[in-house]
């Protein structure tokens, strides 16, 4: 057989290079910029979601925080607001480490509560602490490094991190962690009886999860030009992240590339076609795809897949 | 050996059903040379090609012919600004459609128009969009200061002439954008001219400043508070609200003890009706009520606030009387046009249009660089006042002082635009019954009711108490679904919201009173909710929790967006008869109508309890929330009790909805949307699935919050409750009470 | 020196008394099995054992080490395995998944505890059903999962809670088959959490300890055990009851 796969992700890889060389239009290198940050965030998330199976509704805190941090860096210092690619997960750490410690001795329902009110009481943090964010006003960061009308550097920046959650999402689904997350996610009283610290591998991923977030947060900073408690900390951008990896299909390494791809390209077309009733029709897809694939759409097409190659192997053995 | 017997045995029949499928798929799956467990990826290679083909389309869907002259146009079509979007639509069409009558360089104007669906990220996006197609001249928009202030510097980075016609915040125009142009005054302009009338006019001297925590609201407060001190007036009060807040009695009270003989409020439409009508319940009296235009200088406001409206002062942009050239006629042709009434919103954008047709003109050319410096240009003599654009590209406008004079803004200041004398100091709540005319203010000191220690706490404690027994009644709903679904509701403050417009629409079109609306509201709530039990909750509740929580969060923004679509994002107010109505106990005063819901509240809470104790089915559905597989074993039909527990969730969400109208006096789709993270938090304080518990969590949140509010600073009011909820779920999980079942 | 030494091990549940002053130790290489009717308090002292639950007092020995106030997975890396009475494999995990999982406890070489995982497999005779998703297995597959992944954390002593509830006849033969040989080919201790009074278990048991009401009533050879009264009375006096 011949070995298709790592030629084929060459090509895409190729093709991810070239491709707004080709679509030269800042609109469009705009639309691939937007997918690649959700993708990096879906990945990011599936990490602690997916794979550990902790359903946290709270990483917009993560993804503000990284923002800010290039906010702070910009408004407060001297120092280019890209150095927050390398702070902002500083920042994030001791955050994501005492979240841990309040949300993963609950469970179910109980955490997915918490992580939302840690996502609201880092909002509200924000938005009253004036003197270092500026308050509801937000903060209007100036171009560094680069000047802000080509696209082309910020897509080959936002490409490495979202390739890198990627990679790294890959990796981890094939090595000893992954498996221990999946473990922890299936059961984590037989993951402890064999011998898993579940606590110490939760907080690892949360750590990870968290990391890649803030990174992504800090390039949007640095993209976006401008951040404000409404666009970087509403909890509607955590719903949004969780949506980008159920869609494609939970604890898949490529779940959330194609959730963001379809969740943000959709929203991008909806909105020119539909207008008004955008928002409805995608609470009614969500609907639809929760009822009727519950696995997300990899989930649909692996179980369609199946039925036609899994078995018949099983039944020669 | 057995084993693969064993194999074969679980995996046969499926086989079986399926071998037609399987022949074929197999065959296809051997032809390709693919991993078969990596199919996801084949799967997103294709949306990928599909999403770099459809943003090639939209590049090829861009060029267009080069007969007009196009301008970009970004306002708000949806989302909750979408009703200023419509005014300021009107007032491009109005322009557009004067300047078409004689055309512009010999072409026609045409206008493209892009929706920022109310988000800042989108509208920066389309400014991109925008400033890259060669056929557009120049931007307008947006419409808010969040989408316009990170729009514009886009727009500056892109070298566009951008005009902003209604966005006030000040940094806009202190970036040093070349580019950028602003038609409107800035906050600042706001604060200044405020502070003047209050120290030359009403003679104020101790100021409380209470503002939404938003771009606008933050911004017009620190200009306030800045110039302030600078004309020796005291900030004695200065306290930031989250926008769309349901009770504003705590903060009031707040505002009352600290003493102020005048108050600004800088708020949008929502919020400006509350302030108003819990100002006079909890018998509020500076010397006078000002406000920072936007929620308060809008027609719907005297409609939403009624009597309370009455005497309040408003920074205003423009008003139809102002005397500017032509300003009077303007307004007149606007409603016939239109049948609508005129704001400044309108205005703004009909005299940007107007700025920037006139700057194409004097340009000779549709080149950026020369429209831009035609822009710069400027010099205007307009119903907008004068327009002339300083260096930063701020139009120096004035803005002019009006009072709710007999139920109708009235210029009083300053008086080379005034038409009326303003009427100072404002009569007290409790004389309001006459009309005053033509009292001036006196120089000398106002000396403010004062509050007792005692009686602010008690205040508190009352008004914290009567929330709480709203608050209490929807984390009912919530926790007796959890209770025996095990299911957490994210559409519960949407199923509020459904509750709100019921009763509206029985209360206008039936004329029911709200609290009557409850006979009504109540059964057809149930049977919503059993319905939406039965369709959509039932078939995921052995799915994992998140697609649960998701499929709820599904049917939230499907209820919020049907909303949209019927009664768009309009705040619809109603007012009833005893709106406003407090009894007083010395300086405590607790609201009518907030006695009455509270009551209503608590009956309910004690019927569904006893419901649950008293009755077989309250007992079953206790058994099943205790362990549903031993219910199942009783003989108990589990799935009628999940309807009908959903049914009885859903209806005391609706109750609570029909409550909260005669407090809340508006609704909009996303009215109960806050509802759902307190209900969370109350369930979570009272220890999920247990029915006291949501009743004692209810009220400690109420009074948690309103403690908070009056306490620690208002921004932070919400994360005291989540900061409580936090602790709680760490350090006690089961709840206040220690229970955790029904 | 003992293997396994649990002295005094007492644990109360608010007012109820789960475990009552139970001592009992295990040799390297033995066989022991516990009995007991359902509720006699045999599942408390495995969690007790694997660190689930905290004693309330008492002493836990494994291998010289005090095992009270552990975590669960110290105690499983120090070689304690077991098994759940409601059985737990990894649902969405193969079968080869939810042993390699096991295998990683004492490396971090994916070919090195996919070797382990395959020699687990092998001996407990599941190789042919590695790629099987565990959900979908029947109740004794599942069963013997659990082992599987247990013996892949190679422990040197194995809790089995309620290895034969919920087997058919020749399931119940293969489990005492596989138990059998866990001391024979491996030299691993077992406990084995028995609700009846089984014939089978008693052939494969170096000692049998009788459990009742969380107390301790005899303890011994198999053969010994079933003609004790106190046994006969607590015991087949509930059967005959029945």
């Amino acid at each position: 057989m011949i070995r298709a796969k790592p030629i084929l992700l060459t090509g895409i890889l190729f093709l991810l290079i070239f491709a707004p060389l080709i679509l030269e239009t800042r609109y469009s290198q705009h639309v691939m910029i937007l997918v690649l940050l959700y993708v990096a965030l879906g990945s990011a998330w599936n990490i602690l979601g997916g794979f550990a199976g902790q359903l946290s509704l709270g990483h917009a805190a993560f993804f503000g925080i990284g923002a800010y941090t290039s906010a702070v860096i910009a408004s407060k210092t001297s120092l280019s607001p890209w150095l927050a690619i390398v702070i902002g997960p500083l920042v994030v750490l001791p955050i994501a480490l005492i979240v841990g410690w309040i949300c993963f001795r609950l469970r179910g329902p109980y955490f997915t509560l918490a992580t939302i009110a840690i996502g609201e009481v880092v909002r509200l943090v924000t938005l009253n602490w004036t003197s270092l964010t500026g308050g509801a006003v937000g903060v209007v960061i100036r171009p560094s490094v680069f000047d802000g009308t080509s696209k082309l550097p910020y897509y080959y920046i936002i490409l490495i991190i979202a390739l890198s959650s990627i990679m790294l999402s890959s990796v981890l689904s094939r090595r000893k962690l992954g498996y221990y997350l999946m473990s922890i996610r299936e059961d984590e009283e037989t993951a402890e009886s064999i011998g898993i610290d579940t606590t110490r591998y939760k907080l690892i991923a949360l750590a990870l999860s968290a990391s890649l977030t803030a990174i992504s947060g800090a390039f949007y900073a640095n993209y976006f030009l401008f951040v404000d408690p409404t666009i970087v900390l509403p909890l509607a951008l955590s719903v949004e992240i969780v949506l980008i990896a159920i869609i494609g299909g939970l604890g898949t390494v490529p779940g959330p590339i194609l959730g963001a791809i379809l969740l943000k390209l959709s929203s991008e077309l909806f909105r020119n076609e539909f207008a008004q009733a955008n928002l409805l029709i995608y609470g009614v897809l969500l609907i639809v795809v929760i009822l009727f694939m519950p696995g997300g759409l990899i989930g649909g097409v692996r179980k369609i897949m199946k039925w036609g190659a899994r078995n018949p192997r099983r039944v020669s053995a | 050996m057995r084993v693969a017997l064993v194999a074969s045995r679980i995996y046969n029949r499926r086989d079986s059903q399926f071998s037609g499928w399987n022949n074929r798929l197999t065959t296809s799956l051997k032809s390709l040379p693919i991993s078969r467990t990596k199919w996801g990826w084949v799967l997103t290679i294709t949306a990928l090609l599909c999403c770099l083909c459809t943003v090639g389309c939209k590049k090829a869907a861009n060029i267009n012919g080069a007969d007009a002259i196009r301008v970009g146009i970004i306002t708000s079509i949806t989302g909750p600004e979408a009703r200023f979007g419509q005014a300021q639509k009107y007032g491009y069409e109005m322009a557009l459609n004067e300047i078409n009558t004689s055309g512009l360089l010999g072409k026609k104007l045409e206008l493209v128009y892009q929706d920022d669906t109310s988000k800042a990220e989108v509208a920066s996006l389309t400014v991109e969009k925008l400033a890259d197609r060669d056929d557009i001249v120049a931007l307008i928009g947006a419409y808010s200061s969040s989408a316009t202030f990170p729009a514009a510097s886009v727009a500056d980075r892109y070298q566009i002439p951008m005009l902003c016609p209604s966005a006030t915040t000040d940094e806009i125009t202190r970036q040093g954008y070349k580019w950028v142009f602003r038609i409107c005054a800035a906050a600042n302009d706001y604060g200044r001219t405020l502070i003047k009338f209050l120290n030359e006019v009403a003679y104020a001297h101790r100021l409380a400043i209470v503002y939404e925590n938003t771009q606008f609201g933050s911004s017009v407060a620190r200009a306030a508070l800045d110039q302030a001190s600078k004309a020796a007036i005291d900030i004695v009060a200065y306290e930031a609200y989250d926008q769309g807040g349901t009770d504003f009695t705590p903060l009031l009270t707040r505002v009352k003890s600290a003493g102020p003989d005048a108050v600004l409020f800088v708020s949008y439409l929502a919020d400006a009706t509350l302030l108003m009508r819990q100002s006079k319940e909890i018998d509020l009296n500076p010397k006078v009520f000002t406000a920072g235009g936007a929620g308060f200088s809008l027609p719907d406001f005297l409609k939403g606030a009624g009597d309370t409206a009455e005497y309040t002062i408003s920074v205003t942009q423009w008003t139809p009387d102002a005397k500017w050239t032509g300003s009077r006629e303007w307004a007149d042709k606007f409603r016939t046009l239109f049948d609508y009434e005129p704001s400044y919103h309108s205005v703004q954008a009909y005299m940007s249009l107007k700025v920037l047709a006139d700057a194409i003109e004097r340009a000779g050319s549709t080149d950026r660089l020369a429209v831009r410096d035609g822009i710069k240009s400027s010099s205007l003599d307009s119903i907008f006042g004068p327009i002339h654009f300083n260096d930063a590209g701020q139009n120096e406008h004035p803005v002019a002082i009006t009072q709710v004079l007999n139920g109708k803004f009235t210029t009083v200041w300053p008086s080379s635009v005034a038409i009326g004398q303003p009427v100072l100091p404002t009569p007290q709540w409790s004389a309001r019954k006459t009309i005053t005319t033509g009292l001036n203010a006196q120089p000398g000191v106002h000396v403010p009711a004062s509050v007792s220690g005692a009686e602010k706490l008690l205040q508190t404690l009352a008004s914290g108490l009567l929330t709480g027994g709203i608050y209490a009644l929807i984390g009912i709903g919530l926790t007796i679904v959890f209770g025996v679904m095990r299911v957490v509701n994210f559409a519960h403050g949407a199923l509020v919201m459904v509750g709100m417009y019921s009763t509206y629409f029985l209360f206008t079109h039936s004329r029911l009173d709200p609290f009557l609306s409850l006979i009504v509201v109540i059964p057809g709530m149930f049977i919503i909710g059993v319905i939406l039990q039965r369709i959509l909750i039932a078939p995921v509740l052995r799915a994992p929790e998140l697609n649960q929580i998701l499929l709820t969060e599904g049917i939230s923004i499907v209820l919020i967006n049907t909303a949209l679509l019927l009664f768009t994002s309009n705040y619809l107010t109603m007012t009833t008869s005893y709106a406003g109505a407090a009894f007083h106990f010395g300086d405590v005063s607790l609201s009518k109508p907030q006695m009455g819901a509270f009551l209503i509240a608590i009956i309910i809470t004690g019927a569904v309890y006893l419901f649950l104790v008293r009755t077989s089915t309250g007992r079953q559905i206790r058994a099943t929330a205790q362990d549903s597989e031993a219910a199942r074993l009783l003989g108990i039909n589990i799935k009628r009790v999940q309807a009908l527990t959903f049914g009885l969730g859903v209806a005391a969400a609706g109750a609570a909805g029909s409550l909260l109208m005669p407090i809340y006096y508006r609704v909009e789709p996303n009215a109960g949307s806050p509802f759902t993270l307190k209900a969370f938090v109350v369930v979570v304080l009272g220890g999920m699935g247990s029915v006291t518990g949501a009743l004692v969590g209810g009220i400690v949140l109420g009074i948690a919050e309103a403690m908070g509010a009056v306490y620690v600073a208002t921004g932070y009011k919400d994360a005291v409750a989540f900061v409580i909820f936090l602790m709680v779920l760490t350090l006690k999980p089961s709840g206040l009470l220690g229970k955790s079942k029904v | 020196m003992f293997l396994l030494e649990v002295k005094n091990l007492t644990k109360r549940f608010g007012g109820l008394v789960a475990v009552e002053s139970l001592s009992f130790s295990v040799n390297a290489g033995e066989t022991v099995s516990i009995i007991g009717p359902n509720g006699a308090g045999k599942t408390t002292v495995f969690n007790l054992i694997t660190g689930f639950y905290r004693p309330t007092s008492g002493e836990i020995r494994f291998d010289g080490w005090d095992l009270i106030g552990s975590k669960p997975h110290k105690i499983a890396l120090a070689g304690v395995g077991r098994t759940f009475q409601v059985v737990k494999p990894l649902r969405g995990l193969t079968v080869f998944e939810n042993v390699l999982v096991g295998a990683f406890a004492h490396t971090g070489h994916r070919s090195e505890a996919q070797r382990i995982a395959r020699d687990v497999l092998d001996f407990t005779d599941l190789a042919p059903l590695s790629d099987a998703i565990a959900d979908g297995l029947p109740i004794g597959m599942r069963k013997r999962l659990e082992l599987a992944r247990s013996l892949a954390t190679s422990p040197k002593l194995v809790l089995l809670d309620e290895v034969m509830s919920g087997l058919n006849p020749t399931e119940s033969k293969e489990a005492i088959d596989l138990i059998r040989r866990l001391r024979d080919e491996r030299g691993i201790s077992a406990v084995a959490g028995v609700e009846h009074v089984m014939q089978v278990v008693m052939s494969i048991s170096d000692r049998v300890i009788v459990l009742n009401h969380g107390r301790k009533i005899a303890e011994g050879p198999p053969s010994k055990v079933i003609d004790d009264p106190d046994v006969i009375e607590a015991y087949l006096g509930r059967v005959n009851g029945q």
